[in-house]
């Protein structure tokens, strides 16, 4: 298995370094400099030229992403042009409130959804079913910004449960409601994976002969059904997370949460590249990683399965 | 029983009956009240938008001076309210579903030439060809969609046009994975090899028989794909990346009312309902298609 993970790592190298080559080659095309914006709109062209020349922006291009990615090989990151603050000091006090955030909604995510998915298999075709499978059609179809918005004046300006959107003293309570919201789209979405595996799954043998030999229905669910529909559940949970890292990208800002997302979409509207590309790189890795982690659940899951 | 082909004849008499695998798909659809509500939405939907001029009571830009100038609740008049320049939300919505669906349609028409053509070089050629299709494909998917979408809008500056090419780069990859493996799949099966040994060029190979075997997936990815860029161009206004005012568009409008939800929801609340109807729609219809049309990706 080690050799697995590690052929898997190797692979990833040339997209990660793909991903970075996309992002700075797609980046330095933009009209706009973040020298301009440093200096205003009514800068001279000469100050705004003499500020290029200092942040290193005139120099040529290979050279300039040389320099970020030997910044990125050595750990070190550099600073942001725009803030001047050190890339890895935002990092690390950002990474925890993204990783505290993503976390809750995806065991939110997963909870409610695999537990609304049975839920529905179990009715199929019944008021409850048909009901369950609009709500999850809906969670999936509405834009999460809006959502944000929506959740933002019923909960926190309404019904006050939650005093200021943010994250205020950084206690749990700040992060319940979006994590609510990153999670409800993927929650609807499991849901709906789950409810058509498990359809296919309760018409097995194994579940007759198991109803046959009296055991009861609980048992048959938990242990019989759900343990069986777990593998396409979690392929489809790491497949989502793409959109699952776009939804935490926009609940940070909508919610004014300080964490990954609102830092990666400043600095994209910045032009800030000695952030951008760390941070490209980082979501990358941590999407690769991510699938490598659900491919290897597989042998958790069912221990048939060899890796070579 | 293992399904092969694409178009399965799932209804054993219906060769001799004479009744095409599309006519069962027809009859599903048409059985289905829950497909007739979803399609009469989109069908609605497009009427809007094409007649937006004679169905918005108001002129959606410029603001109506009895209210003078701010936001007023909804009212006989202003059935949406008005927002905080004093136009009328409704008429604004009617003329956002122009945006949303003309970028929705279009953008993903862009993706589907893109994907079928990708991957059908990819899959049908193979060799270095595949190796660097398929190598863009994956970096492609390894990038969020949001974070591409923004560093194109960017890049080539925000307005419609813009949006059409961003949202259609970002969903082409989609269908380039599948009619690359749809396309390696059918190369080697036997009639596309039969067609071959009758002398079928590479051409007519590609257009006249593995095409036609993933066009049923494509549909319903057209479908989804299009709710999907319905939300990626309000996200792109939303961020004011998007179309640019004076031109409505349902993203933009919510953003305008970000700041005044405790004082004037509606200037926000409705655009997002009519996204999320439109969405649902074409979710939904998504969902029909993939059972009529396709039965090896039903429950996906």
């Amino acid at each position: 298995m080690a050799v697995y993970v590690v052929k898997r790592l190797l692979q990833a190298v040339p997209v990660i370094f793909g991903v970075s080559v996309l992002t700075f080659v797609l980046m330095i095309t933009v009209p706009g400099d973040p020298a301009q914006k440093l200096l205003g709109q009514r800068a001279s062209p000469e100050a705004v030229q003499e500020l290029r020349t200092r942040l290193g922006l005139n120099d040529p291009p290979v050279q300039q992403y040389l320099r970020i990615m030997r910044n990125v090989v050595t750990g070190d990151l550099g600073r942001s042009i725009v803030t001047r603050e050190r890339v890895l000091t935002e990092i690390k006090n950002r990474l925890p409130v993204t990783l505290k955030l993503a976390v809750l909604a995806m065991a939110f995510s997963t909870v409610v959804g695999v537990g609304v998915g049975v839920i529905a298999a179990l009715n199929q075709n019944r008021f409850l079913d048909r009901f369950l499978m609009f709500v999850t059609l809906t969670g999936i179809s509405v834009p999460v910004f809006w959502y944000a918005l929506i959740a933002i004046l019923l909960v926190i300006f309404k019904l006050r449960w939650v005093p200021q959107t943010g994250i205020g003293d950084g206690s749990l309570q700040f992060y319940l409601l979006p994590a609510f919201v990153l999670g409800t789209r993927a929650a609807a979405f499991i849901a709906r994976i789950t409810r058509s595996n498990m359809l296919e799954v309760i018409r097995q043998d194994f579940i007759r002969t198991a109803h046959a030999k009296g055991l009861p229905e609980r048992t048959v669910t938990v242990k019989h059904a759900l343990r069986n529909i777990l593998i396409p559940v979690v392929t489809v949970i790491g497949l989502d997370l793409a959109s699952f890292i776009d939804g935490a990208f926009l609940t940070e800002y909508v919610f004014n949460i300080p964490g990954m997302g609102r830092y990666g979409l400043g600095a994209l509207l910045d032009r800030d590249l000695p952030v951008m590309i760390p941070l490209v790189i980082y979501t990358a890795t941590l999407y690769i990683v991510a699938n490598l982690v659900v491919d290897l659940l597989y042998g958790v899951i069912d221990p048939r399965i060899r890796y070579d | 029983m293992a399904i092969t082909t694409v178009q399965p004849q799932r209804d054993p008499g219906a060769a001799e009956r004479g009744i095409s695998a599309w006519g069962i798909a027809w009859k599903r659809i048409r059985r289905d009240p829950g497909a007739i509500v979803a399609a009469s939405v989109i069908v609605a939907l497009v009427l809007v938008a094409i007649f937006a001029p004679q169905i918005a009571p108001w002129d959606p830009a410029r603001p109506d001076r009895a209210v003078s100038f701010r936001a007023s609740p909804p009212s006989a008049e202003h059935w949406f309210g008005t927002d905080r320049a004093g136009r009328d939300v409704f008429s604004r919505v009617v003329f956002g579903a122009r945006v949303s669906l003309a970028v929705g349609f279009g953008s993903q028409l862009l993706s589907l030439v893109l994907g079928i053509v990708f991957g059908l070089m990819a899959g049908y050629f193979g060799g270095w060809v595949d190796v660097l299709i398929s190598r863009l494909i994956e970096i492609l998917q390894a990038f969020p969609s949001l974070l591409l979408l923004i560093v194109l809008s960017v890049s080539i500056g925000p307005g419609l046009l813009t949006a059409y090419i961003a949202l259609g780069i970002v969903g082409w990859s989609g269908v380039a994975r599948l009619v690359r493996g749809e396309a390696l799949k059918l190369k080697h099966s036997e009639y596309v090899e039969g067609a071959r040994a009758l002398g079928s060029g590479s051409a007519r190979l590609l257009f006249k028989h593995v095409f036609p075997g993933v066009l049923p997936s494509l549909i319903v990815i057209y479908s989804i794909g299009v709710g999907g860029a319905i939300i990626g161009e309000a996200t792109l206004s939303f961020l004011g990346l998007g179309v640019q005012p004076p031109t409505p568009s349902w993203g933009q409008m919510i953003a305008d009312g970000q700041s005044y939800l405790t004082t004037a929801w509606w200037i926000s609340v409705f655009p997002g309902v009519a996204i999320a109807i439109v969405v649902i729609a074409f979710n939904f219809m998504g969902d029909v298609l993939r059972d009529a049309l396709d039965p090896r990706m039903r429950g996906q």
